[in-house]
């Protein structure tokens, strides 16, 4: 737990540097009248640094604490999560080039297969309806989805 | 009297059955588009303009009207059921009606939403009626200055959002502050956190980012764990009501939200994720057991969604009265009205009296209509949840995908919702709540212009915030909030750490 | 046998009348195009006044070229995040419109600090649409009756008296400083969010001087709650008569925020012809007319050149007045 809040801690720290120094780039007090476009994110990364800094020390002073009960995920959680995450990813990359149908249906089979676990019948049906299904749906209402270089919605 | 008079024959023609029918199927669009992502109310009531070409103007509007407020309930919808929040306004609903979900308790959750919503858009319509002209006199005296402390007073509430730690919360307080702070600011037209990525000009995008840190984040958060058993069976899917032991605390949560709602409607530029989320906190700020909000009790799902829709129905009050459309909902309506040849202000009433009538009691008839609608369909929406979650979850993320594409027809928004996503997994992870983040964000850019806006008219001077009466007033209100919010947080404090201590 | 290869004459004549007739009624009309939707971008959400404007377009459009117009919002930072996209990956093929507002367009093009990818000669003018003349309004309890009111106490009292805009580099933000530079005053200006806000602030006293365009002013004018002390047009506006203008009292200063479309640069002539005449026969639609009067929206339309010449002119208009605010 010692080690994970530090971590977190020090991941909040460095953030408010950063902020500070980014705002930095713009005036901290306005041109005209008031504060400027500066001010308010300095003085958020002052209250983040300080924050971070006090609870690290709160960390260190306290006695460490064992990490809450399934707080590391099993491999399987984590093979999961690497399916939905990565399936997003690559979601939105194809999305331009491919247009909406077909990368929603490739998106659909993959994680209804991987994680849903269903006949391959029932996977397809299910993949095209979430992809050429909704693709009409929307289309009607007008709604405007990426086509892709086959000009497919 | 008068009034009186003019609303019953408002109501003779609002139940025309012609117009019966157009509000019937103005509340089913509308629902729908609450429901359907990507399709906000202002985007969907934009869509249907063109075919209010072709209707009677009167009809038109009812439609419309019917449209909008029905997409206020709509977005409650995806909340509670998927943990998807369709729009701003029903964010906060996500927070306990999801729960109540995963508890078995949807039917419950959407049915204090519709009971809640249908009671506040009744109320704030029969505040319309009685006292427009008046309150929105009072609502002209808003200028920035009022309108920041007012604001003020919604950020002093984020430290009754706090779980555990008042640390966390201010922490991310903050952070929604500093993530509201992306893009051209309003004061020098400086472009601040932007790197140089022109999507970013504009600021973050709420919609994408609350659709990643709930809607996203748990879903790999219950992929980490397990898909099976995600969502409880328990109870009857068909009961909408409450227990017997909630009804009391809803009718009070109702009778709140209904109050704050309709305030804040009448004031031009709020919005109404502002009015729910104000009223969430309020809530939990005078709750007996601030703990419990978060973990699905029902009073976190009844005032926020009552606060909306009285907002709703309150914000057609400046609009009707004076031109002033509060919201960008309401402008589009505003659109229709003037394409319709109607002009909004002090003489729709007198010059189109018929008309103005007719719509108003079209108000109570649709919030009827609604509830009636809304009411049976409750276990239907319900029974969607006995889908297998690994199902289910796969069409959840093509919703989000739609939802955070369409908003703006724009790919960057759904990297920002995937990015964020893991941003709400690793905070809900690592027990930051997330809800602070979320009211700040909103309030970071309103608060922000009014602020600079007031010292420009100030001329630098801070003396306006303290010398305007209303704006006084808030001040006040907001300083008493935050040092007995400070008062409570102390000692619990204090007690966690020995209990930690003990561990 | 004479009779039949008479009536192959005859018929082979009205064939190849009927051929040539039909051939040059399509003149103007390009070869295979338009096959398929039109979209038309716009730079600004969905309900709003340019929005409006141009879903009422494209219902009339939609019946002369024979294809479905569809309106695409891409919202964001006044329209630049539109415009970007739009140069990357919108094809000259004729198929993709952008709705471009100026002088915004100028605002973000001419300003270095909003680092713009892309210049006015990425777009290619196609035809103008609307034109909403700038104004200031002031409510009715104010004490400025005349332009001239405003203008003394402007001078009597440098930098106290508060006009409003909607937004830096926006077209009022323009004629503010327009405005100051022509008749050497000072205003305290305050840069609002919009229309309704701006509107709101007026109304409620907060601010003394509301420029903006007429179009969002005519509810509160009609209305009795406010009224317009000068517009910023070459004539006086035709359903305001008694509102001068500010050429009539001596300021040689014109202003509007105006909407017009363009392809992007390489797009086919004939293409780019066709769609100016389309879009010029769209606006004589009946229809169409009483649509925008009643959202307020004043037409003006100007083809290719026009259009071109308008922009270079606003081009240098803007270059002087950014100067003025990036000092």
């Amino acid at each position: 737990m010692r080690r994970l809040n530090a971590i977190v801690w020090g991941a909040m720290l460095a953030f408010g540097a950063f902020v500070i120094l980014q705002s930095l780039k713009h005036n901290y007090y306005g041109s005209d009248f008031g504060p400027g476009p500066g001010f308010f994110s300095f003085w958020l990364g002052v209250l983040l640094m300080a924050l971070s800094l006090a609870q690290m020390v709160m960390t260190y002073r306290r006695p460490a604490e064992p990490l809450p009960a399934g707080f590391i995920p099993g491999r399987e959680g984590v093979t999961r999560m690497v399916c939905i995450i990565g399936a997003l990813a690559a979601a939105l990359l194809m999305m331009t080039t491919l247009g909406y149908s077909l990368t929603m249906l490739g998106f659909c089979i993959f994680l209804l297969h991987r994680l849903g676990r269903q006949p391959w019948w029932l996977t397809l049906v299910l993949a095209a309806v979430a992809s050429f299904g909704t693709a009409y749906l929307f289309g009607l209402l007008q709604v405007m989805l990426p086509k892709g270089v086959l000009g497919l919605m | 009297m008068e009034a009186f008079q003019h609303l019953m024959t408002g109501f003779a023609a609002a139940l025309s059955p012609l117009n019966l029918l157009f509000a019937t199927i103005g509340c089913v669009l509308g629902t729908l588009i609450g429901v359907l992502p990507g399709l906000g109310p202002a985007a969907g009531t934009a869509l249907l303009i063109p075919i209010t070409f072709k209707l009677e103007p009167t009809s038109a509007i009812i439609m419309l009207a019917a449209i909008y407020y029905g997409a206020m309930y709509g977005g409650t919808i995806t909340s509670v059921l998927i943990n998807v929040p369709g729009e701003a306004a029903s964010v906060v609903t996500c927070l306990d009606g999801y729960e109540m979900a995963k508890q078995g308790r949807a039917g419950a959750a959407l049915g204090i939403a519709a009971i809640g919503s249908f009671f506040g858009g009744t109320v704030a319509t029969f505040g319309l009626v009685l006292v427009a002209l008046p309150l929105t006199r009072f609502a002209l005296k808003f200028g920035s200055p009022e309108y920041f402390s007012l604001l003020l007073v919604g950020l002093s509430l984020v430290m009754g959002l706090a779980g555990k730690s008042l640390a966390k919360a201010l922490v991310m307080g903050a952070l929604g502050l500093i993530f509201s702070f992306v893009g051209v600011d309003p004061v020098e037209g400086a472009p601040r956190f932007t790197f140089d990525i022109a999507p970013l000009m504009d600021g973050i995008r709420f919609v994408p980012v609350v659709m990643g840190f709930f809607g996203i984040g748990e879903i790999l958060i219950n992929a980490e764990r397990s898909l099976a058993g995600v969502i409880a069976e328990g109870g009857k899917v068909s009961s909408f009501l409450p227990r017997r032991d909630e009804v009391r605390i809803s009718i009070l949560s109702i009778l709140r939200g209904t109050g704050l709602g309709f305030f804040l409607g009448l004031i031009p530029g709020t919005n109404s994720a502002v009015a729910s989320f104000m009223s969430y906190s309020i809530e939990r700020k005078f709750s007996r057991h601030p703990d419990a909000f978060g973990t699905g009790i029902i009073e976190g799902v009844a005032a926020p969604e009552t606060a909306n829709n009285a907002y709703a129905n309150a914000a057609l009050i400046p609009l009707f009265t004076l031109g002033l459309p509060g919201s960008p909902t309401i402008a589009i309506l505003m659109g229709a009205l003037i394409m319709n040849g109607l002009t909004p202000g002090p003489l729709l009433f007198s010059q189109h009296a018929g008309f103005v009538w007719a719509v108003i009691a079209s108000l109570y008839i649709g919030n009827l209509i609604l509830l009636i609608l809304n009411l049976p369909l409750v276990g239907w929406w319900a029974k969607l949840l006995k889908i297998p979650y690994n199902i289910l979850m796969v069409f959840i993320l093509v919703f989000c995908i739609i939802g955070a594409y369409s908003l703006n027809n724009s790919m960057f928004d759904v990297g920002m919702m995937l990015v964020c996503g893991l941003l709400g997994y690793l905070f809900k992870k690592l027990d930051f709540p997330l809800a602070p983040a979320v009211l700040t964000l909103i309030l970071g850019p309103l608060m922000e212009q009014s602020l600079r806006e007031s010292l420009s008219v100030s001329q630098g001077s801070f003396a306006i915030f303290f010398t305007r009466p209303i704006s006084l007033f808030f001040l006040i209100v907001a300083a008493l909030i935050m040092v007995t919010s400070a008062w409570q947080a102390w000692p619990s404090t204090i007690r966690e750490e020995s209990k930690e201590a003990q561990v | 046998m004479k009779r039949t290869s008479i009536a192959c004459l005859v018929l082979g004549l009205i064939l190849a009348g009927g051929l040539f007739l039909t051939q040059a009624l399509a003149a103007d009309k390009p070869k295979d195009y338009p096959t398929k939707p039109v979209t038309i971008q716009i730079g600004f959400g969905a309900g709003g006044s340019s929005d409006v404007g141009v879903r009422v377009l494209a219902e009339s459009l939609k019946k002369i070229i024979g294809q479905p117009v569809l309106a695409e919002n891409k919202p964001g930072a006044g329209s630049q995040v539109m415009l970007t996209d739009f140069k990357n990956n919108a094809k000259p093929d004729g198929y993709t419109m952008a709705l471009i507002n100026v002088p915004q367009i100028q605002t973000i093009v001419f300003d270095a600090s909003s680092k713009p990818l892309f210049s006015m000669k990425d777009f290619q003018p196609v035809a103008n649409h609307v034109q909403d003349p700038g104004a200031i309004l002031v409510r009715k309890e104010s004490k400025y009756n005349t332009l001239e009111d405003l203008i003394n106490d402007a001078k009597a009292r440098p930098g106290q008296v508060t006009a409003s805009t909607t937004g830096i580099g926006s077209d009022d933000h323009l004629a503010v400083l327009d405005v100051e530079r022509r008749a050497k005053v000072k205003f305290n200006i305050v840069h609002l969010k919009d229309t309704p806000t701006a509107l709101t602030r007026a109304l409620g006293g907060h601010t003394d001087a509301n420029f903006d365009n007429i179009g969002g002013f005519l509810p509160s004018v009609n209305s009795g709650l406010a009224r317009i002390l000068a517009v910023m047009m070459e004539q006086r506006y035709s359903d305001l008569p008694n509102v001068p203008t500010f050429k009539e009292r001596g300021y040689d200063l014109v202003s509007s925020s105006t909407r017009g479309y363009v392809f992007p640069a390489g797009t086919p002539m004939p293409i780019v012809k066709y769609m100016e005449q389309s879009i010029k026969k769209a606006m004589d639609d009946p229809e169409h007319i009483d649509r925008m009067k009643k959202a307020g929206l004043t037409l003006k339309f100007m083809g290719i050149e026009e259009f071109g010449k308008f922009l270079e002119g606003q081009n240098e208009r803007a270059k002087q007045l950014i100067e003025l605010y990036r000092k």
